[in-house]
């Protein structure tokens, strides 16, 4: 095993450990720019920025704190639990409940509010724009 | 400006403690970044702990916050500076650290790295200023309601509403609420500061840590790895826990073996105390760390050392670990005793459950070769690495080992968390086990880095750095302190 520990051999195996740590290392930076490159995007029109704003509105005429009942879009099911967290984010210090069993209600529909959904069961009590609504639950 | 000067308030009380708990001869100057990388961590942490004793004690009525903070600062300054009159120098003259090929040869890679993960960090920033999913879902959430909720704050915990992981402590929401207190505007600037200081500061003391323990190339190395890891630059820019967290554990086992090193162990292993008290007010993780880290340390001192040496060393981690203890056995008893996570009913059932286990491997497989989004898988490289190099034979390796301990405990606790979860075992294993990876990254890497032999050692043949490489500054140091008359020889 000598030949395993001369000069030699030991400079060859430390050269080829750091040429496989540096290489691996070098090319993962590079293809982290390479990837974040496409990235880049004018300042606050990320979803959570738009999201705000579309709860902008909102946020003035709903109290600041305590309880608002959350209706979310039925029509998009795999995206209601996203638009759900963002509206909580977005109307924080309000605690918002994730079922309709109190007023006022907040009716979340970026696609537009469908007729059918609401016809029987909410009232409208102020389009908020950007499909908000400000909902109060009929015969109650 | 204003989110400065909260950052540096936090960092002047991490510095000043550092500098409090440190050895009573003047710092190194090698020393000095380590410790302010340490202070970055140590800062934010303790500010964080006395932001929700206040909204504790004065609730809504903040005026007086940044009052109080800087009287702290000034009564920790006051202390380090007069710890720092009766300290006396160490060495007559500063140590010069010998050039080094490897050193110089490594120092432009990293700088490369480090260039790119800057740049990277601030593109996922600037396309996501509010961090992904679980920071605007969950933590920032939190900070929202702790800064904006006045009065209210204590709505966080509300059952009435859907809130996320109301069990989980409060580290990171109440820095991030405490800087949107000085801002005075909940601006998305605060959390993306202290999500790059949280990144970069744990690649700072994983370089620094090697540097002074090992040599400045082997932590130009450990440092390039770690900023070359996508997944780490992804999750520090989401600002998620789990890089705060990760911080943590490191400084923890960075602090334990330091402490085998230093002249005054007692300060040193407070600082590892109160870090990882840190860890467990960042994430629920960090409780089964120090559990896992307590075990280990018990474990090893005891066999290797004796029961007087294990109480000697207890009372010290003890002691700065106790503060942040109570301050959140304080919170998990008044506001968060549950956990979503682990539920005791139908627990021996999933125990049994074998196929449980082994889909809990068989992901923890394809996770560790597909490890960090690297476009190579890296372990294969780390273990050609080391193999290549081979492991140095260090006399004293007890705090390495209980670092590992803790470390490989920690990875089986989050193992069998996996296998008895009431919640579904693929959703959470594609959700949440790259993120445990991270948690335990930058602590591995340090650990591989810390016991593997330095490119010099390796030229120079020498396993033992004491032996022949006795030219290296950090040996010298290391020579130097063991020849401290004041301390005996079984202390260390």
């Amino acid at each position: 095993m000598d030949w395993f520990h001369s000069a030699f051999l030991a400079r060859l195996r430390i050269t080829s450990a750091m040429i496989l740590l540096l290489g691996a290392s070098l090319f993962s930076s590079y293809a982290l720019l390479k990837r974040t490159s496409s990235l880049s995007q004018p300042t606050g029109s990320d979803e959570v920025t738009a999201y705000e704003a579309r709860f902008a509105h909102a946020r003035q005429v709903l109290p600041k704190y305590g309880k608002v009942c959350y209706v979310p879009d039925y029509t998009s099911s795999d995206a209601a639990k996203k638009d759900f967290f963002l509206a909580r984010y977005a109307l924080a210090p309000l605690v918002v409940r994730n079922f309709p069993d109190c007023d006022p209600l907040i009716g979340d529909f970026p696609g537009g509010a469908p007729a059918y959904f609401l016809r029987g069961r909410y009232a409208v009590l102020q389009d908020l724009g950007h499909g908000v609504l400000l909902l109060k639950r009929n015969g109650r | 400006m204003l989110l400065c000067i909260s950052l540096l308030i936090a960092f002047g009380m991490g510095f000043s403690t550092c500098w409090i708990l440190r050895s009573p001869f003047h710092p190194l100057r090698r020393e000095l970044p380590l410790l302010a990388f340490l202070s970055v961590g140590l800062g934010l942490g303790a500010s964080s702990l006395w932001f929700f004793l206040w909204l504790v004690i004065f609730g809504g009525h903040r005026d007086a916050l940044i009052t109080s903070e800087i009287c702290i600062l000034a009564i920790l300054v006051g202390l380090a500076y007069a710890r720092a009159r009766r300290s006396k120098p160490l060495f007559s003259q500063p140590i010069q650290e010998p050039r080094s090929r490897w050193r110089c040869l490594l120092v432009a890679p990293v700088v490369i790295a480090l260039v790119a993960a800057a740049v990277a960090f601030s593109r996922y920033s600037a396309a996501a200023p509010h961090g992904s999913w679980d920071a605007w879902g969950a933590w920032n959430l939190r900070a929202r309601f702790l800064y904006l909720g006045g009065t209210h704050w204590r709505d966080v915990f509300s059952p009435l509403g859907t809130m996320p992981h109301r069990d989980y402590p409060l580290l990171l929401s109440a820095t991030v609420a405490r800087c949107w207190t000085y801002l005075q505007s909940d601006s998305p600037r605060a959390p993306i500061a202290i999500a790059f200081l949280f990144t970069f500061a744990t690649a700072g003391a994983l370089f620094c840590s090697l540097a002074l323990l090992r040599s400045c190339s082997q932590g130009l190395i450990a440092a390039l790895i770690l900023l070359a890891t996508p997944f780490f630059l992804v999750l520090g820019s989401a600002q998620y826990a789990d890089l705060p967290l990760s911080f943590f554990f490191l400084s923890t086992i960075v602090l334990l073996c330091w402490h085998g090193h230093s002249p005054t162990p007692k300060g040193t292993l407070s600082l590892a105390g109160a870090m990882a008290g840190l860890a467990v007010w960042t994430k629920n993780e960090g409780a089964l760390f120090l559990l896992c880290l307590l075990l280990s340390h018990f474990a090893f001192t005891v066999r290797v050392r004796g029961w007087k040496s294990y109480r000697h060393e207890l009372l010290p981690l003890v002691a700065g670990l106790l503060p942040v203890l109570v301050v959140v056995a304080f919170f998990k008893l008044h506001f968060a005793w549950h956990t979503e996570f682990v539920d005791t009913y139908g627990l021996f059932h999933r125990l049994r459950d074998f196929p449980r286990y082994k889909t809990v491997v068989s992901a923890i497989g394809s996770g560790l070769l597909h490890f960090g989004a690297w476009p190579l898988s890296i372990p294969p490289f780390l273990i050609a690495y080391v193999l290549l190099l081979g492991l140095q034979k260090q006399a004293n390796r007890l705090a390495a080992n209980i670092g590992l301990a803790t470390v490989a405990l920690t990875a089986l606790g989050y193992f069998f968390v996996y296998v008895t979860t009431q919640l579904p075992l693929q959703w959470l294993l594609l959700t949440s086990l790259p993120r445990l990876c991270i948690q335990l990254y930058p602590s591995a890497i340090f650990l591989i880095f810390f016991l593997s032999r330095t490119p010099e050692e390796a030229l120079g043949g020498s396993s033992n750095p004491g032996e022949k490489d006795r030219n290296h500054a950090g040996v010298r140091a290391l020579v130097q302190y063991t020849a401290c008359p004041k301390q005996s020889p079984k202390s260390r």
